[in-house]
């Protein structure tokens, strides 16, 4: 399902229903981690993807989405792009076959898990923190540079 | 009890997905969801490591994951706006014939 939700999403020509999909493949893999005896992360997952990042896609699609796809992509692009994914897939594919281990079912509870993210990766979970914070300064301060530079290139025109 | 090559090889087929997503992209839009299926895919292999080798490194990663895919919408619909203020569309191709 999650395969099917993903190849809908990136090929629907309506960026909406493509969305729409989207979303259906980040529930999905939410599912597939539950079945993984992650309950926490797919959790996680549901909430930052499907609760987070979709509302910002949904905003952007609702400003700024092209009404339809006026510039295909040619065949001939095509069947290249899909060459070049088919081999890198039977690459990957090929390599996991080959040096695979056998599955451990090994599921940690949620203290571990907390452990592990803030004792002994404390610094990494703090550095992630800033940059986040970088990323939101940052996208702030470009658009507002670029809304001061219109307004100011609008005040100069006679 | 679902084995770890089975995870993997649903990942690396998000992730070819992904990659074709990425190739066939014709607005900037289109690109940013491609780049979330491919963080997505990573995740879902990290994860099914972590649970294979009993190793925690895996849940963490699957956090930063989690930061660098938040992260990244913020900055790429920044892009979006600039190519939609600068270019007036948010096709890729449009955009590379008006930048040239």
């Amino acid at each position: 399902m999650a395969l099917l939700a993903f190849i809908m999403a990136i090929s629907l020509r309506d960026i909406f229903y493509a969305l729409l999909c989207f979303v259906v493949g980040f529930i999905m893999i939410s599912l597939s981690l539950y079945i993984l005896s992650a309950p926490m992360l797919a959790a996680v997952q549901a909430i930052v993807y499907a609760g987070a990042i979709m509302v910002l896609f949904a905003f952007s699609v609702m400003l700024w989405a092209p009404s339809s796809r006026k510039n295909m992509i040619s065949s001939r692009e095509m069947v290249l792009a899909l060459l070049v994914t088919v081999t890198l897939s039977f690459e990957l594919c090929h390599t996991i076959i080959k040096n695979i281990h056998r599955y451990q079912e090994n599921s940690p509870s949620i203290a571990e898990i907390a452990q592990a993210v803030f004792n002994e990766h404390g610094l990494l979970f703090e550095l992630s923190s800033f940059v986040l914070l970088g990323a939101l300064f940052a996208s702030v301060i470009t658009v507002k540079t670029i809304l001061h530079k219109e307004r100011s290139f609008r005040d100069s025109k006679p | 009890m679902i084995p770890l090559e089975h995870i993997l090889l649903v990942s690396s087929a998000i992730f070819g997905i992904g990659v074709l997503g990425i190739m066939m992209a014709d607005s900037v839009l289109r690109f940013l969801i491609a780049v979330e299926v491919l963080l997505n895919a990573s995740a879902l292999g990290f994860i099914g490591c972590a649970l294979s080798y009993g190793d925690m490194q895996g849940y963490v990663m699957f956090f930063m994951i989690l930061v660098v895919a938040s992260a990244e919408v913020s900055i790429g619909l920044v892009i979006l706006f600039c190519c939609h203020r600068w270019f007036k569309t948010v096709d890729l191709s449009s955009i590379k014939r008006l930048y040239e």
